[in-house]
């Protein structure tokens, strides 16, 4: 049926024609101070791309038979017909990969009880709200997925993986008078519900970041020296060089990296990597181009070595892919996207990076965005502390940092040894997917901090 | 029109189906389906890249025993599973007392200006054209020299139905427009981006192609600017950012105690000249409907009226909780998920000036932030990733590595210039907004 697909779309005119076909079954769970919200999630649907002489025609369907499967690659055949004339005409290479990959978990969610679930996440809100009658709210969220996607294509690829992903998130808040903050926690991993074996940590430790907060007065602001904690140190490396990095910004004349392979702009100390073959929460063995995955060090000791790259990139810049196409789900085309991405530990521990600091230590991540086409990014923590010579002193909220990419990855002028990952969702052209980000704590000199 | 409304028959049928699955005597239930298409083009460097297209109907079930929510969704041909999964989702819950009832059928009102059937029957080739279009439209000077653009087209009807009688059905068209371009000036670059969205194929494609290329010659050789207490001028798309989420407050997170706007209803939180207002009914609105996602009739509900903040965004299960009426808020984005509080049209009520930045002797022009407020504290700390510094009453060079902030109570009340002429982006139509004594911290 896939290959009939397939085979239609060839005989219609298409120089190439892949297929993903997803199904998948997952549960979400909310819990807002005790009201439940259970949610049952199935789908099953197809996405066909269809390549013509540099254009691509994208069709998607819920209608998997073998009909709408031959409909709807042919019209992923004529939307490609419909603009190709006018497209820059380039080929691609693609490689061939046959696999069948089954991820095996201890505890598959699709086995475990409702109840099960349930009373997980109603014993993170307990455990929230018996850390201090100042806890006003809380927000727990559980999500699991598993997901079989088979991604074939018209040159003989054919990869059969199933990925088993689950999350929980605690969101809580305390309110001390008028002054009201909020903490948060997220576990997240490609696992089963072996991942939440009977503790009660995340909200637990969403509850103490909100009411350490409670304290806490607004960030400075101003150019400073800075402590990451790892959590940040992990968006810095996705914010300040992982999407740049992404070739089809290269390629579209968007990325502030354009061109700058084999060049020098980060101190030794920072090797940058992106590899979606570790397993995170990020993982995959194939990627949604059925390419397989492997460790891309995209900065090492501050030369950049390569860009993250799909089929169509990779062919355009003569290195290949390297295995970054992912899409959200059946209905979105695959685009260059980064998985796990981490910068690499270093020697220092923490309170070497501490040793007669004078700045701002930055710890847990809220969020954080860039501009690739300028380089100019940010991100914001969710506390802080204004450190003098080595001292921890006032305690502060939301204070953010901005750099640019081309000037900030020089400055790094500490990594200490341990590494961690979280867990987070990345958006790109209107797709999320999950990721992690990790790293160590780091130092790093001249950010622009923005308070109050 | 038969078409759509065939394909509402056929949507309200699936509704009525699933219904009847449900035990009434233990159950309260929802069904809500749509079906949607959609076609879209992509140039990249100036070239046509790529065109997708695709179709997706589907139905959501909520189900709700003793106020414990269930739900699931499914395509329309397995309705059945999703009625199963949905109802023992909800017997798995914890119950909650706080729930009444969902709506019960009312009137709804009319609205105009959802639908074009030019959009309805588009063909690829013209949407392509559109990219093409928007993308010449913003060559406006040599140093343009990379663009890639988009523009997108869909159609969508929708049902929904529940156990307590609410039948209603609907259905709508977009078009979009997007346009990213790069301005090269010797080693200096600068970016310039602008987007549009309509019910209708009306979009102003030479204005937003010009307006991306101007914006991207402006935006070369960007500097610092020393740090400081100076003034800041809100363009319609930064309001939409750094002002709207405050007063777009949901009933939900007041009731929860988690908002900083919580307890603030009938206080004055801004100056006189600032009103704000949830539209539902909006001739033309991209959130235009005459009902909301629960099956209320969509309505128009004033959020700040002069400075005084009055009122929150409610559903139908937040509103029963104060015993009043749904603002008719309750959204969603497809069928896969349950609604949520959002707001629908907002509108902030132009002011006098017909220059808002010609008073301003040294300070700051937001075109966009990445960022929001911090809803808990109120306050609003963040990047400007596109903006220009002002000096002596007119925009100079582009911002580098500038963040401002400020407690959002304050911006408010610090309000002192409104403009005349009012933007839309997407569902949001603001004007441009003068606030007085914001800290700025530069790189410089």
């Amino acid at each position: 049926m896939i290959e009939e697909a397939l085979a239609g779309a060839r005989e219609r005119g298409a120089q190439f024609a892949d297929i993903r076909l997803e199904s998948s079954e997952g549960t979400l769970i909310s819990a807002k101070d005790g009201r439940t919200k259970i949610t049952s999630s199935n789908e099953l649907g197809a996405g066909i791309r269809a390549f013509l002489d540099g254009a691509w025609g994208f069709a998607f369907t819920t209608e998997t038979d073998r009909r709408g499967l031959i409909a709807c690659a042919e019209r992923a055949v004529s939307l490609a017909k419909a603009v190709y004339e006018r497209a820059e005409p380039f080929s691609i290479d693609v490689p061939v990969f046959n696999d069948t990959v089954r991820m095996t978990v201890e505890r598959p969610p699709t086995a475990v009880s409702l109840n099960d679930k349930l009373e997980y996440v109603l014993e993170q809100e307990r455990a929230a709200k018996e850390v201090d009658a100042r806890v006003s709210s809380t927000e727990i969220g559980y999500t699991d997925v598993v997901l079989h996607k088979i991604v074939a294509n018209s040159e003989g690829t054919f990869i059969d993986e199933t990925i088993v992903r689950s999350i929980a998130r605690a969101m809580v808040f305390a309110k001390e008078g008028v002054l009201r903050q909020s903490g948060y926690k997220a576990k997240g991993d490609t696992r089963g519900f072996e991942l939440f074996a009977a503790d009660a940590d995340i909200g637990r430790t969403a509850a103490t970041q909100a009411l350490a907060l409670l304290d806490a007065t607004p960030a400075p602001s101003g150019q400073f020296d800075a402590v990451l904690d790892p959590s940040l140190s992990g968006v810095f490396a996705h914010e300040a060089f992982g999407h740049a990095s992404e070739a089809d910004a290269v390629i579209s004349g968007t990325s502030i990296l354009g061109g700058k392979l084999t060049e020098k702009f980060g101190s030794d100390l920072v090797t940058i990597v992106d590899d979606p073959s570790i397993r995170s929460y990020g993982y995959m063995a194939y990627d949604d181009e059925g390419v397989k995955t492997k460790r891309k060090v995209l900065m090492e000791r501050g030369v950049m070595k390569s860009y993250l790259t799909d089929i169509e990139t990779g062919s355009r810049l003569g290195s290949g892919s390297n295995g970054s196409a992912r899409s959200q789900r059946y209905d979105a085309p695959p685009i260059v996207r980064m998985s796990n991405t981490f910068f690499e530990p270093g020697e220092f521990t923490l309170e070497e990076l501490l040793e007669g600091f004078n700045g701002i230590y930055f710890i847990g991540w809220q969020y954080g965005y860039t501009t690739p086409t300028t380089g100019m990014l940010t991100f914001k923590s969710r506390e802080a502390y204004v450190v003098r010579n080595g001292e921890l002193s006032d305690h502060v909220r939301d204070a953010a940092l901005s750099a640019m990419t081309l000037e900030i990855l020089h400055n790094i002028n500490g990594i200490a040894r341990d590494l961690a990952f979280d867990p987070g969702t990345c958006g790109k052209g209107g797709q999320m997917t999950p990721n992690t980000t990790g790293g160590s704590y780091m130092r790093v000199s001249d950010v622009v901090v923005g308070g109050m | 029109m038969t078409a759509q409304r065939d394909r509402e028959g056929g949507l309200l049928d699936a509704c009525v189906r699933a219904l009847k699955l449900i035990d009434t005597s233990a159950y309260q239930a929802e069904a809500f389906a749509t079906y949607a298409s959609s076609i879209s083009a992509e140039l990249e460097k100036g070239k046509l890249k790529s065109s997708q297209g695709g179709f997706e109907g589907g139905i959501g079930i909520r189900v709700f025993k003793e106020g414990s929510m269930g739900y699931a969704h499914a395509s329309l041909e397995r309705l059945e599973f999703a009625v199963e999964q949905a109802a023992s989702a909800a017997r798995a819950g914890s119950p909650d007392k706080e729930f009444r009832s969902l709506p019960l059928p009312e009137r709804y009102p009319v609205v105009t200006g959802t639908w074009d059937p030019a959009i309805a029957s588009v063909e690829v080739a013209s949407v392509a054209q559109l990219a093409i279009d928007v993308a010449d439209a913003s060559r406006i000077d040599a140093r343009i020299d990379t663009i890639n653009s988009g523009a997108s087209l869909a159609q969508w009807s929708e049902a929904v139905v529940n156990t307590l009688g609410v039948s209603a059905s609907d259905s709508g068209t977009t078009a979009a427009l997007d346009v990213d371009v790069i301005a090269h000036d010797g080693q200096e670059s600068g970016n310039g981006f602008e987007y549009a969205a309509s019910r209708h194929l009306d979009l102003d494609v030479d204005g937003v192609g010009t307006a991306a290329g101007e914006m991207a010659l402006k935006s070369i050789r960007p500097q610092s600017i020393p740090s400081g207490k100076m003034p800041i001028v809100l363009d319609p798309l930064a309001v939409g950012s750094i002002v709207v989420p405050a007063v777009t407050v949901s009933a939900e997170d007041a009731q929860q105690d988690r908002s900083f706007m919580t307890g603030k209803i009938g206080e004055l939180i801004a100056v006189r000249d600032f009103t704000i207002v949830d539209d539902g009914l909006l001739s033309g609105g991209l959130e235009t409907s005459s009902f909301d996602s629960e099956g209320v009739p969509s309505q128009r509900t004033s959020l700040v009226n002069k400075g005084v903040f009055e009122s929150y965004l409610y559903d139908s299960y937040t509103a029963n909780k104060e015993g009043r009426k749904s603002t008719g808020n309750a959204s969603r984005g497809d069928f896969r998920q349950p609604p949520s509080i959002s707001s629908t049209n907002l509108v902030i009520a132009s002011g006098f000036e017909t220059n808002v930045i010609e008073e301003v002797r040294r300070g700051v022009y937001i075109k966009a932030t990445g960022d929001r407020p911090n809803m808990s504290t109120g306050e609003f700390s963040g990047l400007v990733y596109a903006g220009y510094a002002i000096d002596d009453g007119e925009l100079s060079h582009a911002l580098k590595q500038t963040n401002i902030g400020i407690g959002i109570l304050d911006l408010l009340k610090q309000i002192d210039g409104i403009s005349r002429e009012v933007k839309t982006y997407f569902s949001l139509t603001a004007p441009t907004i003068r606030v007085s004594d914001v800290s700025v911290a530069s790189s410089g």
